[in-house]
């Protein structure tokens, strides 16, 4: 099959898929009003066990998110046949807006639950999950299908029933991307987790206690030091994960690396503190599998251990299970979706898509102001770091603390100060998107400086290029790639930035400006579903447009121009 | 001496654009024990192909492959492979690479570190067991790939272009390593079969070269190597067997 045509049929899935969520968003909307951003207690006291249950959501999401995403990257990767369209799915949920779904997760959790609050709080996880899978799953399916051709071949060669290939070379392969991407999703899960906390629709029926809904709590009461400490707590357990955690972590798997590129990646250190406190907690590890384990063989080999459990037949057997049920879930969707098409047309005005469409268009100016300011500042500030790398090097961990702080947590804050100024949502809502978007930009463009080849700059250098021509004939097209990349993942965080920052209830009252996020609560407040399913339709569709027919083929021409390896 | 491989008519093809390209044609030779062959070739007769299907890593399209006269389907247990560039699990550490195939065979972990600590020593890499990869030198890097594909005590050891990611002094250094231990008699081995586009090494190393031609592979050569180790490169005998295959190469490619 040609290029084309595999290009043609993606996009038949990916808009299946689509009108599926959709369909799953209208099947489960329920006439029922909620709103999520409540601490029972807002006293300092509390904070901790707030911070608590915001940390439990987060290591909740986080354990599904590592299963799931091996489990769906491995699937993908040893079956084309899957591939095809495991992979679509794969892409759609990473570039949805899902922040749209939430309603939807939560009337769903709740039919499914019998008890309400635990099942907001299912929904919570599941949002926060939805925000980490996808760039994991895509990170273990990216590295199984680019593990080098001779070690697959020796590997086989050398265990040609493949009984230990998932613990001895799938499994190790994943790893790096794993760690990488897992570090990625991790902070985008605390923008999710506080956006779920944050999130608010109409009167009060369920609440998400957490450091989030503290945070927003306290600014809505103008209780700004509680607020301020709300973040500064936030900001420090960020911090100490970081660093005892994903630090040490992205060290370790430097060891699953095939090559080592200098220049590819900084080092990064480790402080003795961090590694006393790993050696200790491997000793107590290891003391404890010598207790349990005393038949080493047995336990590495994942095969024996699956097949002891699950005889051949019975595994052949799942499998076939996993699709059918798949078959049938989806085949019930459809069926759902059917029986309530005719009334949901009944519903629907085509003034809905006109309103939707203006909507889209304001909330979309809003991300492009958002984008071109990130755009004038981080790229001089790029350039200027990759000229100083002294200076760098201080600035660049000042930067990643920055910019590990949830742009949404600082957004009571900064509605706190503009809400009274004329357009002052509007400003706030900016602002937002600015927040998200800004980081992907510069440390993209950074790390593309950072990789051109020591001999490029060298024979740039030797002629004596400088200044703007050296920016425009070396700078810029060596970083283009990277710049691109950065664009497209700022505009996914800046859609689901548009939906907590364009409708804010304070105090019962509720600001808001035209745009597709405030479109979309509005009509959950005023319970007007056909409204709701119109605008969630056509965000999404113009996420997807814009996707494939903008930043595809822009980066594919990018990358094909400006490749350094051409 | 006893025949130990056979190959029969030994074809693969290779789809490109809807057509099928012929890379190996009707390949048939033996291999003898005792003997160490080098097969030899532009790039892209599809020598490196060949010794794949010999491992039986590639199904042929068509011929067969038989050891000690059974036909082999799959993986052939009796053979042990060398790869070209190394192939070495870079989380595994130098012990756990060169045992992995025991591993896989449920082969217990006393015998397994028993076996191990024998190869090491034979190829010269004590102090190394606790080593990562990339904490190696390439050619220390082989010493652990040669080691690995000993360990499984095979028959018949392939070798594809073991030494060409090597630098000059490190590969001559391997070369002699591996006469050494081919001859010392310390080793399971009844024959090697290795994969070269470097003519001179075959003539140091083998004792029979077997010439194949390009688009498509076919044998067009084979031939004895009759001289006494350690051989002088500088000989007489040494430059006329040269020229005649380098001729003979060169020729293929057209």
């Amino acid at each position: 099959m040609d290029k084309e045509s595999i290009h043609f049929e993606n996009i038949i899935i990916e808009l299946f898929i689509l009108f599926a969520l959709i369909g799953f968003a209208y099947v489960f909307y329920k006439r029922e009003i909620i709103t999520v951003s409540r601490v029972a207690n807002l006293t300092v006291r509390n904070l901790p066990y707030y911070t608590l249950r915001s940390l439990i959501r987060m290591g909740a999401a986080y354990i599904f998110a590592l299963l799931f995403s091996i489990a769906y990257g491995f699937a993908a990767a040893t079956s084309k046949k899957r591939a095809a369209i495991m992979l679509p799915i794969l892409d759609i949920f990473q570039s949805v807006p899902v922040l749209g779904f939430f309603p939807a997760a939560i009337f769903f959790f709740i039919a499914i639950v019998p008890n309400k609050i635990v099942g907001v709080e299912l929904a919570s996880i599941f949002l926060i999950f939805t925000s980490q899978v996808w760039n994991m799953a895509f990170g273990v399916y990216e590295s199984l299908t680019t593990i080098p051709k001779e070690i697959k071949e020796a590997y086989h060669f050398f265990d040609p029933y493949g009984k230990l290939a998932f613990v001895r070379l799938y499994l190790p392969a994943t790893i790096p991307k794993l760690i990488y991407n897992s570090i990625v999703s991790w902070s985008n899960g605390w923008y999710f987790l506080v956006a779920c906390e944050i999130f608010a629709v109409g009167s009060a029926s369920y609440s998400l206690p957490g450091i989030g809904s503290f945070i927003m709590e306290s600014a809505s009461e103008s209780k700004i030091s509680l607020t301020l400490l709300g973040i500064l707590t936030l900001i420090v357990v960020i911090f100490l994960l970081d660093l005892f955690i994903w630090k040490p972590l992205s060290q370790w798997s430097r060891r699953f690396r095939y090559s080592m590129n200098p220049g590819e990646e900084e080092e990064t250190e480790v402080w003795g503190v961090v590694s006393l406190f790993w050696e200790f907690v491997g000793k107590i590890l290891r003391s404890l599998k010598n207790k349990i384990v005393k038949n080493e063989s047995g336990v590495l080999s994942f095969y024996n251990i699956m097949h002891k459990i699950f005889p051949n037949k019975v595994l052949y057997a799942i499998n076939k299970i996993i699709l059918f049920a798949t078959l049938l879930l989806t085949g019930l969707l459809v069926y759902k979706i059917a029986i309530v098409f005719p009334s949901f047309i009944k519903t629907i005005h085509l003034s809905y898509f006109l309103i939707s469409i203006k909507a889209t268009f304001f909330s979309f100016v809003r991300l492009l102001i958002a984008y071109i300011i990130s755009v004038a500042w981080t790229i001089p500030v790029a350039v200027l770091m990759f000229y100083h790398q002294k200076g760098a090097r201080i600035l660049s961990p000042i930067l990643q603390i920055l910019a590990s702080i949830p742009a949404v947590s600082l957004f009571p804050l900064i509605l706190y100060y503009f809400i009274k100024f004329p357009h002052g949502l509007d400003i706030t809502a900016i602002i937002l998107i600015l927040t998200g978007m800004q980081w992907y930009l510069l440390f993209n463009a950074y790390g593309g400086l950072k990789t051109i080849p020591n001999d490029m700059k060298e024979v740039v250098d030797s002629m004596g290029i400088k200044g703007p021509l050296k920016f425009k004939r070396l700078l810029l097209p060596a970083s283009l790639p990277s710049i691109m990349t950065g664009t497209i993942t700022a505009f996914g965080g800046g859609w689901n930035a548009l939906i907590i920052a364009e409708y804010i209830v304070l105090k019962g009252k509720v600001y808001s400006v035209e745009g597709i996020g405030s479109l979309l609560d509005k009509s959950l407040a005023s319970n007007n579903q056909g409204l709701f399913i119109v605008a969630l339709t056509v965000m999404v569709l113009t996420v997807f447009l814009i996707n494939h027919f903008v930043y595809r083929p822009l980066y594919d021409k990018i990358a094909e121009r400006f490749n350094m390896e051409a | 001496m006893e025949e130990l491989l056979r190959l029969k008519g030994v074809t693969q093809l290779f789809p490109l654009k809807k057509k099928n390209v012929v890379v190996l044609d009707k390949i048939s030779f033996s291999v003898h024990e005792g003997e160490f062959v080098s097969l030899v070739g532009p790039s892209g007769c599809g020598k490196s192909t060949l010794l794949r299907i010999i491992a039986g890593l590639v199904k042929p399209s068509s011929g067969s492959i038989l050891f000690r006269n059974k036909e082999i389907h799959g993986i052939n247990l009796h053979v042990s492979i060398v790869f070209q560039t190394f192939g070495l699990l870079p989380w595994l550490d130098v012990t756990e690479n060169i045992t992995l195939g025991l591993e896989a065979r449920g082969v217990s972990l006393k015998e397994r570190l028993r076996k191990a600590f024998k190869y090491i020593d034979l190829v010269g890499l004590e102090g190394f067991e606790e080593a990562y990869p990339r904490e190696l030198s390439g050619g220390m890097k082989q010493r652990v790939g040669i080691a690995r594909a000993l360990v499984m005590e095979p028959e018949l050891l392939l070798m594809d272009e073991p030494f060409s990611a090597l630098d000059a002094f490190t590969a001559q250094n391997l070369r002699e390593e591996i006469l050494r231990l081919w001859s010392s008699g310390k080793l399971s081995l009844k024959s090697i079969i290795m994969v070269t586009h470097n003519i001179e090494e075959a003539i140091y190393l083998s004792d029979r070269i077997i010439v194949l031609s390009t688009h498509p592979g076919r044998v067009i050569g084979d031939i004895h190597i009759p001289m006494a180790r350690p051989r002088d490169r500088d000989s007489v005998e040494f430059t006329k067997l040269y020229d005649k295959i380098y001729s003979m190469v060169v020729m293929a490619k057209i």
